[in-house]
């Protein structure tokens, strides 16, 4: 199929309408860099979808909504974001590529491209994020689990956009974290780990931990949630669950790093930060 | 296919090919050679231009997404004859070598300036990030863009 042109649709209505007027045909454009450079032209008819106003980034009562087009760096220096208590997303959203992509980079584009590098994604899944689904004929709520499950590419059919993210504010005693490790700043992650921890009194009452870029998808880490619940987050139990996590990861080797070593850098990731997590847990008290 | 957008000011139209990279209609088509080509990989910064004021990689873009937006090249900033403050202060402190990322550098320089202009020495280390420079070490430009900031602060070079 060769590339005729360009339909600039000022409203999501608008932008359904031509994806739907021409089925297999036109193709969702977002920041563009992983569909520019990469030739995937595979349309007749690219869908910018910069000026549809999905680029919201606001806090509505207890959730946060992030509209598909909203910028990595608007999503990493949102107020919105801060003010809902989701560090792991901020943390998350701030560490990919250069300060000058993430300007250029959308989070709906980062997410449904769902690249093993992908550092916002694992935040999403520990966050509990809910991805919204629109077609021409409606629209459907995906929990953040089953859209990352398979690729998004089989989870979205033809004609369908994803219109926002919504995450739900932190609760009281609620904090979380991403890291992630690569060779150099602006390099590909070789593993991106995220946390979320709630507390209440002493203990841990419900732990998220979950990885990427270790393999193409990323993957929640059971064990690890496991060995954190109904415990204090002191050392010892961190530790453990973090070994934990790390024996369980599956892990595949590429050109950057083999499996071994991938491994042993997902344990001192994961052992970050649930450290992190439980520190911020501990400070939010509201 | 035809482009309506304007360029360093100018409103123009021109014809383009629909998979041409706003990279290359701006250096073969519309004449603005100070657009570098380093990777065409979105790594290195130097075909950056502003789109409506944001800093953004002229080889990551189809020039069909910018139709109708404003683009500004260093052409659009200043002249040899009449340099923007950010080129004098980059020269001044000595941070243009070879030159080749300069004007990605300059570019990203003017969004920082225009949002903040009074930024810290972190602020502008985090506005050059992703511009790589295989010459001078980073640390004379971060210099030149603190100079910059506080000449366009004083007003000494005029209303840019
Ligand atoms: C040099 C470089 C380094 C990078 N480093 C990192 C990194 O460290 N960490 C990281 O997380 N990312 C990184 N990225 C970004 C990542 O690789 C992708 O390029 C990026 O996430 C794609 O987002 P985009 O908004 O540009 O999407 P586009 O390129 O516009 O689109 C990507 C795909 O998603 C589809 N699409 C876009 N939006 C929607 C929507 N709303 N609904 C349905 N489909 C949609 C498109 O059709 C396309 O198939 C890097 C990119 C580059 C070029
Ligand atoms: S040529 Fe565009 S970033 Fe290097
Ligand atoms: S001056 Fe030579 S690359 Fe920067």
């Amino acid at each position: 199929m060769k590339l005729e042109g360009f339909s600039h649709p000022r409203s999501i209505e608008e932008a359904l309408a031509v994806l739907a007027g021409a089925p297999g045909e036109a193709r969702p454009l977002a920041g563009g860099t992983a569909v520019v450079p990469m030739a995937d032209r595979r349309a007749r008819v690219l869908v910018d979808l910069s000026r549809a106003g999905l680029d919201t980034v606001v806090l509505e009562g207890d959730t946060l909504r992030l509209g598909a087009t909203a910028t990595l760096d608007a999503v990493a220096r949102g107020k919105a974001v801060t003010d809902a208590g989701l560090d792991a997303l901020v943390d998350a959203a701030g560490a990919a590529a250069s300060r000058r992509l993430r300007r250029q980079i959308t989070l709906g584009g980062n997410l449904v491209g769902l690249y093993p590098w992908s550092d916002p994604v694992p935040a999403l899944v520990v966050l509990g994020a809910v991805v919204r689904v629109r077609s021409a004929a409606g629209q459907r709520d995906v929990p953040i689990d089953d859209f990352v499950a398979r690729h998004p590419s089989k989870v979205l059919q033809p004609g369908e956009l994803v219109t926002e993210i919504r995450v739900p504010r932190a609760a009281a005693r609620t904090g979380s974290a991403f890291l992630k490790f690569a060779r150099s700043a602006v390099d590909y992650a070789l593993c991106g780990a995220a946390a979320r921890l709630r507390l209440d009194g002493d203990v841990v009452r419900e732990a998220r931990v979950a990885v990427g870029a270790l393999r193409p998808l990323p993957m929640r880490l059971a064990a690890a949630e496991q060995a954190l619940v109904g415990k204090a987050p002191d050392p010892a139990t961190l530790v453990a669950a973090a070994a934990a996590g790390a024996a369980e990861a599956e892990v595949s080797a590429d050109f950057r790093a083999s499996v071994e070593y991938r491994r042993e850098v997902c344990g001192v990731l994961v052992r970050r930060v649930l450290e992190t997590a439980a520190r911020r847990a501990a400070g939010r008290s509201a | 296919m035809k482009l309506e957008l304007t360029i360093n000011g100018v409103p123009r139209a021109l014809d383009v090919a629909p998979d041409a990279l706003l990279l290359d209609v701006l250096r073969d088509v519309a004449g603005c050679k100070s657009v570098k080509r380093g990777c065409e990989a979105g790594d290195c910064g130097a075909c950056t231009v502003l789109v409506d004021g944001r800093p953004l990689a002229s080889c990551m873009l189809l020039a069909g997404q910018v139709a109708g937006r404003s683009i500004t090249t260093v052409e659009g900033l200043g002249t040899p004859e009449h340099p923007h403050p950010l080129m004098t202060a980059l020269v001044e402190a000595g941070a243009v070598q070879c030159g080749f990322c300069i004007p990605g550098v300059i570019l990203s320089a003017k969004a920082l300036l225009d949002e903040n202009p009074n930024p810290t020495a972190a602020d502008v280390r985090e506005a050059l990030d992703g511009h790589l420079c295989r010459c001078t070490g980073y640390v004379k430009q971060i210099e030149a863009v603190l100079a910059a900031a506080a000449v366009l602060r004083a007003g000494k070079g005029g209303a840019r």
